[in-house]
């Protein structure tokens, strides 16, 4: 397939006994950085989260649909983005924490376009 | 209500305030020579946190009994790293804005009734802390002068966003049954009551009505009413589930101190941090010197916590600021669990918050 992991990085959180459940720990893996690259099926341009569904092409030629989250509609309008930033039809490369337990999703640190413009979305402050 | 935090009027400085502080000061002189007792840790304290971009407040608090001790940031416990004489290191627990869990560790020392020293995460650098004793406040029982909050404020200081708190039975049961993926009431796009909404990072906009504050919230559309014209809560008000409450304010001097009863069950943050239908939340909002519209809140909850929890945020008027529709969509929460292929454990097993 091609997932390309780039790197795994341990970020060094501090170890601690919890009673809590984390949205990153439930759906991401924080020190699981990678990269996707497919196209953009569906755009999803609303709250809480904006979301882009990606068809990713693997190497026996199935494919498999991504989610692809970013942040809220505030903070990706003050980060320049618009509707029409990312669009159906579009090829991208994606990278960020991938989804745990194989899950086909990535929390986006960064958008590459086909001409290799690079976007960075807003990641929002608030845990939803 | 219970005893009154103290905690915006030391940040303040308000003018009778300062008087305490240059009193204080003076008392500081008489017994400089002295130096730092152990037990003079023990109390409450106004913990400011700044990390430079920001400060951040908090309320910390040292017990010592049977010659133990126990510390609390916003209600929560800590870890006490190490005392020795003037000198204290403790932990703060605590997440971000990407529910990433952080570490903070707090050292300093005590110097006269100030304590000051410097945080430090994964062995780097991240600021510095002070903490000084808490005040009780000045306009507690105050003839009402009531100021005018109207306007569109920003979110500056979430506060501490403190990670973990002392649970009872009940409230651990929901906290360790509770799916951040399934069961947090944002990702189908319901509101997660007052205390959430109040502690977004959207903005609000307060419109005075005369008989109420009305309150519109960028954060999911969502509206309050905040009474001012003297009447009491709604008989069985602890069954009116009101996912932002009833809430009933007065006027304390400048700062307008605001009661919610009748509260739905449900969670106020994404780590499942629970509010029962008994809850009582108080706010206490008022402006400092800089215009910047203080709250502290503290949820006394005792079906849930073994204390009360406390929070403190602040928030500014930003010129061409604004009140954007919210627009929530729960269409991609159901995608990805389609995608998942979870949706049928979310019909079976998921708490509807």
């Amino acid at each position: 397939m091609r997932a390309q992991f780039l790197s795994l990085s341990l970020i060094g959180f501090a170890a601690q006994a919890v009673h809590a459940h984390h949205a990153f720990s439930g759906n991401y893996d924080i020190d699981l950085i990678g990269t996707v690259e497919g196209v953009v099926e569906e755009v999803a341009w609303g709250n809480p989260h904006v979301h882009y569904y990606i068809t990713v092409a693997n190497e026996d030629g199935s494919q498999e649909l991504w989610d692809v989250e970013t942040g809220n509609l505030r903070f990706m309008s003050l980060a320049g983005w618009t509707r029409n930033t990312i669009q159906i039809g579009e090829t991208i490369k994606v990278t960020g924490p991938l989804g745990t337990s194989g899950k086909h999703r990535v929390a986006a640190n960064s958008f590459e376009k086909e001409d290799g413009t690079v976007l960075s979305p807003s990641r929002s402050p608030d845990p939803q | 209500m219970n005893s009154p935090t103290g905690l915006g009027e030391s940040v303040m400085l308000r003018p009778r305030y300062l008087l305490s502080c240059i009193l204080a000061a003076l008392c500081m002189l008489a017994v400089s020579t002295v130096s730092a007792q152990t037990n003079d840790f023990a109390g409450r304290w106004v913990l400011a946190l700044n990390s430079g971009q920001n400060t951040d407040y908090a309320e910390l608090e040292i017990l010592r009994e049977d010659n133990q001790w126990q510390l609390f940031i916003d209600g929560g416990p800590v870890n006490l790293l190490s005392q020795d004489e003037n000198k204290i290191a403790f932990d703060l627990d605590w997440t971000d804005g990407l529910d990433r869990l952080h570490v903070t560790e707090l050292s300093g020392e005590l110097t006269g009734e100030r304590m000051n020293g410097e945080m430090i995460e994964n062995g780097e650098r991240a600021g510095t802390w002070s903490a000084e004793p808490w005040a009780a406040y000045p306009e507690v029982g105050a003839d009402p002068a009531p100021v005018d909050f109207s306007g569109i404020w920003s979110s500056v200081s979430r506060g501490t966003h403190k990670d973990t708190f002392d649970l009872t039975s009940a409230g651990t049961k929901i906290n360790d049954a509770y799916d951040r993926t399934l069961d947090d009431p944002h990702l189908r796009c319901v509101s997660g009551g007052v205390i959430r909404i109040e502690d977004g990072p959207f903005n609000y906009e307060i419109i005075d009505q005369g008989d109420y504050l009305l309150i519109l919230y960028e954060y999911f559309d969502e509206t309050r009413r905040i009474w001012v014209d003297g009447r009491s809560f709604p008989e069985d008000i602890e069954y009116a589930y009101l996912t932002m409450g009833y809430s009933i304010g007065h006027w304390e001097g400048s700062t307008l101190v605001v009661e919610t009863r009748g509260m739905k069950p449900t969670i106020w943050d994404a780590a499942g941090m629970p509010v029962s239908a008994s809850g009582v939340l108080i706010e206490r909002k008022y402006l400092d010197e800089a215009d910047r519209l203080h709250t502290d809140y503290v949820l006394n909850d005792p079906a849930n916590y073994t204390r009360p929890v406390y929070r403190h945020a602040y928030r500014v008027q930003r010129p061409g600021a604004g009140l954007e529709e919210y627009a929530c969509d729960p269409h991609t929460f159901y995608r990805s669990l389609q995608l998942e292929g979870r949706l049928e454990e979310y019909w079976q097993s998921s708490d509807r918050f």
